[in-house]
């Protein structure tokens, strides 16, 4: 197995240990199997409020997972030393990023897996229930949505976290994260911006922070009358741009790390 | 001999956070370490001695100066096949066992995982962990000395040419120091180089062909462990002389003391080969006996003290520090950096501490039967 793959499974096997990200957790698929409480509305009504719910729910749990995880993940194993027995045996510096990046991206993916999974049973039981016709399986592509949205996420927040402290990258992420979602509204504002600087301002933010927004995918599951034009393309396209935008923060994060000093 | 470690115009300076100021944690070090020798690099606290070794590690990189491990530049990956590093207080990941932590280790060797559980679990039995009460525990169970232990036999992996070790004592009782001890005696015997960076003297006075000692990022000491621990005074003990052969013996050392007690006289003089033959004809030319000469020699604790000693004067209610090297700089270069008391080669290095270190070698090992079995079991552990 290579060395990337090792520590990567090594950083998956102790994420998975860490007791807040499992509280984190604990509390989404919690409140994902609370929505079964909801009896005041219309089945149909109720549907929607559980669909948007748990969506809801599996983002908010993912991005705190992969923010708190992610930002801790370098600094962690430079303060704790742990770094020193790994980098004096014959590992390369982007190995070890990479095999740290892989394990947050690892364990994001089985946080979000079992929350979906949870999720869509809840949804499919409900339906048959209901005697509605069975869509559960189509909240897969919300959740794929998502977690890309949260891939891109954590190679942001790895990447930050080898220039600043925790708490500063906390913030920084989520400052950035939020900047993110709103990029088409950053768009319009640059657009419609004359004041020449704001409008540079803008436009660069719009350029530079990674486009958040473009993963919301709630509405065609939410609202079966919403059409997505060329669904297929709308999902690989988002794929594609998450795995491009990651590869390039990587490729920064590597030439940086090379020649930090640890 | 070819040289393991070769350390060139080695610089390594810090910036003062807030202030247009570095200051150097390591200063212009040249020091060469020949393979198969056991090389103690001492100095106190804050001297540069970790810094000097994450930098031959590559986990940090010099300022100016050059560094090569094993022939290639420092934090060469190929070269890390055959290296092994001991930080001080090892941490490794706490959820883990001693076992996890040691195949976690074996792969990053590139050893597929059934073969480094086996490494692992050798390893592990081999430092004294797989006993049935510790092969369960986690590593946050685990008391300083049974981490010293996993990072003992983390170390031990890739059977290395070459072992960096940073307190590898730190904090251990006396039992665990003895066992750690003999095995860097047995690693010795093995042909192994070793760095060894401690502040139990004894142990590098015992273990080691040759030590430095730097301070405040200069080389202030380098030789022989014999070199450096000869003593400037003799002690001649002996039997029935009188006071006229004590005026004798005044006569030819006059800076000599003479103590008796009955019949016994000690003879403390300064060495010179001149002097002790008079000393001992004229023993004997009044039919006295001579019962032992002994040259002094002085601990490596009392030549540190004298090298980087700083003791804490209170006056006035002023706590200041002053520094106890003897003024003349007869250590060498106090103050003056840069070179060294004594120069001898890395080449000369196993045959010149072979008299006294042998023999504290083989007092040791005869001392510590007990721990041999184990070093029997690293060795088997190797051939495998």
């Amino acid at each position: 197995m290579s060395t990337t793959l090792v520590i990567a499974r090594n950083t998956i096997s102790e994420a998975l240990r860490r007791k807040i990200l499992n509280a984190f957790l604990l509390v989404g698929v919690a409140m994902i199997v609370l929505t079964f409480a909801f009896q005041a509305f219309q089945p149909r009504q109720e549907l929607t409020l559980i669909k948007g719910m748990g969506l809801g729910i599996i983002s908010l749990a993912g991005i705190l997972i992969s923010v708190i995880l992610s930002i801790n993940l370098i600094p962690t194993e430079i303060e704790r030393r742990t770094i020193y027995t790994i980098l004096s045996k014959p590992v390369r510096r982007y190995e070890f990023l990479l095999g740290k990046w892989g394990g947050a991206v690892g364990t994001v993916f089985i946080n979000v897996l079992l929350m979906t999974v949870v999720f869509v049973a809840a949804v499919a039981v409900k339906q048959i229930i209901g005697q509605q016709p069975l869509d559960a399986f189509a909240l897969f592509k919300g959740a794929l949505m998502t977690y890309m949205q949260l891939f891109l996420l954590c190679s942001l927040a790895i990447f930050l976290s080898i220039f600043t402290t925790p708490l500063i990258n906390f913030f920084l992420t989520l400052s950035l994260f939020i900047l993110g979602n709103l990029s088409s509204f950053i768009q319009d504002l640059a657009k419609n911006s004359t004041n020449i600087v704001l409008k540079g301002i803008f436009t660069a933010v719009h350029y530079l922070v990674p486009n958040f927004g473009n993963f919301q995918y709630s509405n065609p599951l939410l609202n079966p009358g919403v059409q997505v034009n060329s669904e297929a393309l709308f999902l690989i396209q988002n794929v594609v741009y998450a795995v491009v935008y990651s590869a390039v923060l990587l490729i920064l994060a590597v030439l940086a790390f090379d020649r930090r000093e640890v | 001999m070819a040289d393991a470690i070769v350390i060139k115009n080695l610089t390594k300076q810090y910036p003062v956070p807030l202030k247009r100021e570095v200051v150097n944690a390591v200063d212009n070090l040249n020091l060469t370490v020949g393979e198969g020798e056991i090389f103690g690099f001492l100095g106190a606290n804050g001297a540069g001695k970790t810094t000097t070794i994450k930098i031959l590690l590559g986990l940090i990189y010099p300022t100016t100066g050059d560094a090569s491990v094993l022939g290639a530049p420092a934090g060469d990956i190929a070269v890390k096949q055959k290296l092994a590093y001991l930080p001080e207080s090892p941490y490794f990941y706490e959820h883990m066992t001693a076992k996890e932590v040691i195949t976690f280790y074996a792969q990053l060797f590139g050893m597929k995982r059934e073969d480094a559980r086996r490494k692992a679990e050798e390893l592990v039995d081999l430092v004294g962990l797989g006993g049935k009460s510790d092969v369960n525990k986690r590593i946050y169970e685990f008391s300083k000395g049974m981490r010293q232990r996993v990072g003992i036999a983390q170390s031990l992996i890739n059977d290395p040419t070459l072992l960096f070790y940073d307190e590898p004592t730190s904090g251990l009782d006396a039992i665990a120091r003895r066992d750690i001890r003999d095995l860097m005696l047995y690693l010795k015997r093995e042909g192994k180089t070793m760095f060894l960076s401690s502040h139990q003297l004894e142990d590098v006075e015992a273990v080691c062909h040759r030590v430095s000692i730097i301070h405040k990022g200069k080389l202030r000491v380098l030789g022989t462990v014999e070199d450096l621990l000869a003593g400037e005074r003799v002690e001649i003990v002996v039997t029935g002389i009188d006071k006229a052969v004590g005026d004798k013996i005044k006569a030819i050392a006059p800076e000599a003391v003479i103590r008796t007690d009955g019949a016994r006289a000690q003879v403390s003089m300064n060495q010179s080969d001149g002097a002790v033959a008079a000393v001992v004809d004229a023993v004997r030319q009044a039919h006295g006996n001579i019962v032992s000469i002994v040259p002094g020699r002085r601990t490596l604790e009392d030549l540190f003290v004298e090298v980087v000693g700083e003791r804490i004067v209170i006056g006035d209610g002023v706590a200041t520090t002053e520094s106890v090297t003897s003024s003349n700089g007869s250590l060498g270069n106090n103050g003056q950096g840069g070179t060294p008391v004594s120069t001898a080669s890395a080449a000369d290095a196993p045959s010149a501490a072979a008299t006294p270190t042998a023999a504290a070698e083989d007092a040791a090992s005869a001392a510590n039967a007990r721990t041999k079995p184990s070093a029997n079991k690293y060795k088997e552990l190797h051939r495998k």
